[in-house]
């Protein structure tokens, strides 16, 4: 049965924590599993957050000794996505059933600087904050096997993220693991090796991270099985409303229809349709104010 | 040729009463973008000031601080809003801005019959009736040159000006690179919310706020029909701006490029090469 779970996200995620996902969640679940690295720019309500709770919470019964982190670009938003684990723990037998006693005092830890959930497999999910204005130096002790990086298109500096924070998954497979894997190192097997996984909302082509998509794009067009780039959208669900009426639950409709309405077009290709957008729809061109700056205009408070 | 120096000022509306305070968050901002030209280099925007509700006696009070730091060849002023009421505190020989006063000479438009010769009539009024603007017969008041058909044509002709500049190769304007990024925010507003809450130095808060600015500015667009492309034009085949965003430090800049132009304008005019004939009116060489 754990064989089966290992190897079927889907099916895992059905059993254990009784949720049916949409199709595209489906395939961004599969992704997430068995690639071992992932950038994802999908649009508003796709369910981002849910399938990082979701992939972290499998990973953590299914396989032992492993440490996942969740990190997003503030610790509330990780905290958000982390819920959803304190959430299954009241809610769902499987889940429960999974989580360590630790001599009484529970599987949760939750304070100011760390919530973390632990694993009769000896795993543990731990969300943190990104620590941007210490420069992240504070995760120089973190080791982790896998990471969920929520919201890095709004990171402040992207230098430090992969330095500081994208480092940090390096921690060994345990031994026991490595007969598993017949073809390549346990490290790099596609489900038991190291996976860090990358979301973040659209922005304009010119933002940093998106060399970091064209990288990836580039890699898998040379043939890379351990790259992936995914964008999804709310419409990609409701197409599926009529036969599924179980999908509503998972789009915020009325929010994304408020959004489409009160947001600029470019925003909205960016926010909710998880479109890199090349410049604004408005009547100055941003790529042009971009490019006119920079270029030695000084900041003055007075003449000189 | 030393630099020269304008202002464009969007005013607040600062609650119905001109001394009456209103409550920072709701009310629109005050805003003022300096911008620097010399021949031969782009314009440079080098600085925005923006604050929250402000009454018209503390905007005036503001405007003689920065007129007192940059002294100003031009202070162009947008005429709706509070408009009015700043350009009235601007006359007071004395600024109060609501923790000291102090003595200035008064800033005037050049319409001020009033204080002619004893203000500085460095002011312009954006608007038609601007004699700065409209053009008369005083030596020092050319205008821009054009039939002002209608007040919409005058935005527009910011509008125009200002865009040109910046997609012009190479552009014609220049801006300080941007900082807010780093901070973490994303949109405009959400940028305008966190530097309402803070206290920084006059140099970092001009640089954030010159940042809002711009990020103001793309956020503009043009009214549009039902079809959702097509933009909305006036009888005189003019468009109407708006933007799902805050605005004023956008139109600060705007209006403080048009006195840029305004000034350059006038130059030509008052500064004619000797050896050729000048068109007074457009300021190019004529046969």
């Amino acid at each position: 049965m754990v064989d089966d779970f290992l190897h079927d996200p889907v099916l895992a995620t059905k059993v254990i924590l009784g949720i049916s996902s949409p199709p595209h969640m489906e395939l961004r679940l599969w992704s997430m599993w068995t690639k071992a690295m992932v950038i994802d720019s999908s649009g508003f309500g796709t369910g981002k957050s849910l399938d990082i709770a979701i992939i972290s919470a499998l990973r953590a019964i299914l396989m032992r000794d492993r440490t996942i982190a969740i990190v997003s670009r503030t610790f509330r938003q990780g905290q958000d996505v982390h819920q959803y684990l304190n959430d299954w723990a009241k809610r769902k037998p499987i889940f429960r059933s999974q989580l360590i006693n630790d001599g009484g005092r529970g599987s949760s830890t939750q304070t100011s600087s760390l919530w973390e959930r632990k694993f009769v497999s000896g795993s543990v999910v731990r969300t943190l904050p990104p620590d941007f204005k210490g420069g992240a130096e504070g995760m120089g002790s973190e080791d982790w096997t896998d990471a969920s990086f929520d919201e890095v298109t709004k990171y402040p500096d992207l230098t430090n993220f992969f330095r500081q924070l994208v480092s940090r998954v390096r921690k060994p497979i345990p031994p026991e693991y490595r007969p598993m894997a017949t073809r390549v190192p346990v490290s790099e097997d596609p489900i038991l090796g190291r996976h860090i996984y990358m979301c973040g909302t659209a922005r304009y082509v010119w933002h940093p991270f998106f060399n970091q998509i064209k990288q990836f794009n580039e890699k898998i067009k040379d043939g890379s099985s351990i790259h992936d780039v995914l964008s999804f959208n709310y419409k990609d669900i409701i197409r599926f409303f009529d036969l599924h009426e179980e999908y509503k639950e998972f789009v915020p409709l009325q929010t994304i229809r408020t959004m489409e309405g009160g947001l600029p077009r470019d925003i909205v290709e960016q926010e909710v349709n998880g479109i890199w957008t090349t410049d604004s729809a408005g009547f100055y061109s941003m790529a042009d104010v971009m490019a006119a700056r920079g270029v030695g205009c000084p900041v003055l408070v007075g003449r000189e | 040729m030393d630099w020269i120096y304008a202002a464009g000022v969007d005013g607040a509306t600062g609650g119905t009463a001109r001394t009456q305070f209103t409550s920072k968050a709701a009310s629109d901002d005050f805003a003022l973008a300096t911008w620097r030209w010399k021949t031969g280099a782009p314009a440079e925007l080098v600085n925005v000031y923006r604050a929250s509700g402000m009454t018209a006696p503390q905007q005036a009070a503001k405007i003689h601080e920065f007129e007192a730091a940059f002294n100003y060849d031009v202070i162009v002023l947008d005429s709706g809003g509070g408009g009015p009421f700043i350009r009235d505190e601007l006359r007071e020989p004395i600024q109060d801005d609501g923790k000291k006063k102090w003595t200035v000479t008064p800033l005037i438009t050049k319409d001020d019959d009033h204080l002619r010769g004893v203000g500085k009539d460095k002011v312009v009024f954006f608007g038609r009736s601007d004699s700065r603007i409209k053009g008369d017969n005083r030596p020092d008041c050319p205008g821009i040159g054009l039939v002002l058909t209608s007040e919409s044509f005058l935005i527009n002709k910011a509008h125009e000006l200002l865009k040109g500049a910046i997609e012009h190769d190479p552009p014609g304007v220049i801006f300080p690179k941007e900082e807010a990024l780093k901070l973490g925010y994303d949109s405009p507003d959400a940028l305008r919310d966190f530097l309402n809450t803070v206290t920084l130095g006059a140099h970092e808060k001009a640089q954030y706020e010159l940042d809002l600015a711009l990020w103001q500015l793309i956020q503009i667009g043009r009214e549009l029909e039902k079809d959702g492309v097509t933009p909305v034009t006036d009888k005189g085949g003019f468009y109407s701006f708006t933007s799902d965003s805050r605005k004023d430090s956008a139109y600060s800049v705007i209006y403080g490029f048009f006195g840029i132009f305004l000034l350059k304008m006038e130059l030509r005019v008052l500064t004619p090469k000797p050896t050729a004939h000048i068109s007074p009116v457009f300021g190019i060489e004529i046969m």
